[in-house]
């Protein structure tokens, strides 16, 4: 079968339609990289999270000391972990618009790790209420502390940002797993 | 102007429909990219939206375990009235419940207020308990549901997560 060559128009045509579906591909993996970014950083805001409410679920006294210090003020909590030899040490350091977090984790060979949640990726906001007795309905419910946890990437590629709210009621016998083994 | 006239075009080679036709191809075969890193975004999401639909649920339950047993029963039977009465609407709108209500009276910052109306505004939960009601119970099972609409549609699916637990008379 014989096929005629392509002219110059031809050409410039077909280049042109390539160069179109080339940027149409370039476009596209852009905007993968960025959701897949958008997608890491909220990956890494709710393991934060979870990370946070987690931990402070394991002690409610403690959890009513934090309502207790004053802004500018930090406290330390220590948390179980599961074998038991690694250490890690929360500390939260009170402002006046919510809190700043520092994970510290001992090893058993010594060697320290420190993430400070706001200085690397993370800007987290905590409110934290306590209340003796609310009324709903007419029904009194016992003294619990309600937590609002606010969590935005540093980046603000995206401008993600997330807020959960949760209680804690002492004697509720809801333990975290590491609780209920102890 | 013509690169090669009529007279010198070679016989061979591929012929403007088929060069169109190879192009239209390639076209249709990078239409999937569109769609991967939009899924792994809303794969992200969905894991966050399940987070925070169980630390609701768990909160919840934790509030009918910290109640004493004749007070738990007491809770529900008033729940079945008001509900009755068309007082509450079940499934309970989370923004209604104290919980909600507490934090925000609480004095947040503007932009904490927003992200939170905005993530919980059309979160629903219900408390499902199940109880021998012919005599005075010894225990109770507890169950926490919580629905939320699964992607940004409001009139679309809804995800479902729940959690449950045993609450005995002699370990109120």
């Amino acid at each position: 079968m014989s096929r005629k060559a392509v002219t110059l128009l031809e050409v410039v045509i077909v280049t042109s339609l390539a160069t179109a579906i080339l940027l149409v591909i370039m476009n596209v993996i852009s905007s993968s990289q960025q959701n897949y970014s958008v997608g890491t950083e909220m990956m890494d805001t709710q393991l934060m999270m979870e990370q946070v409410l987690f931990n402070l679920n394991s002690d409610f006294k403690k959890m009513v000391e934090l309502i207790d210090i004053k802004p500018d003020e930090s406290i330390e909590m220590l948390v179980r972990t599961m074998d038991q030899e690694t250490r890690v040490l929360y500390k939260f350091e009170k402002s006046q618009n919510g809190g700043r977090l520092i994970k510290k984790t001992t090893f058993p060979d010594g060697k320290i790790l420190e993430k400070d949640f706001q200085s690397t990726d993370m800007i987290s906001e905590v409110k934290f209420l306590k209340a003796d007795k609310t009324v709903d309905e007419g029904f009194v419910w016992p003294e619990h502390l309600t937590i609002a946890l606010r969590v935005t990437p540093r980046s603000q590629k995206s401008k993600v940002s997330f807020a959960i709210v949760t209680q804690f009621y002492p004697d509720s016998l809801i333990k975290s797993p590491l609780d209920r083994r102890n | 102007m013509k690169f090669f006239n009529d007279r010198n075009r070679p016989k061979t080679g591929f012929s403007m429909i088929e060069l169109v036709i190879g192009i239209a191809l390639l076209s249709f075969a990078i239409v999937p990219l569109f769609f991967l890193g939009s899924r792994s975004t809303r794969q992200a999401f969905d894991t966050k939206e399940h987070i925070v639909a169980s630390e609701i649920a768990r909160a919840i339950l934790a509030r009918y375990m910290a109640l004493d047993f004749q007070k738990c029963l007491q809770r529900f039977s008033q729940l079945e009235a008001l509900e009755a009465s068309g007082k509450i609407e079940i499934p309970m709108k989370l923004v209604d419940d104290f919980m909600f209500q507490e934090i925000l009276a609480s004095g947040l910052s503007q932009d904490f207020a927003r992200d939170l109306k905005r993530d919980l505004r059309d979160v629903r939960f219900q408390v499902v308990p199940k109880f021998d009601k012919a005599v005075d119970p010894g225990e109770i099972i507890i169950t926490v549901k919580v629905f939320w609409p699964k992607g940004l549609a409001v009139d679309g699916p809804i995800s479902e997560l729940s959690v449950e637990s045993i609450k005995f008379r002699e370990n109120p």
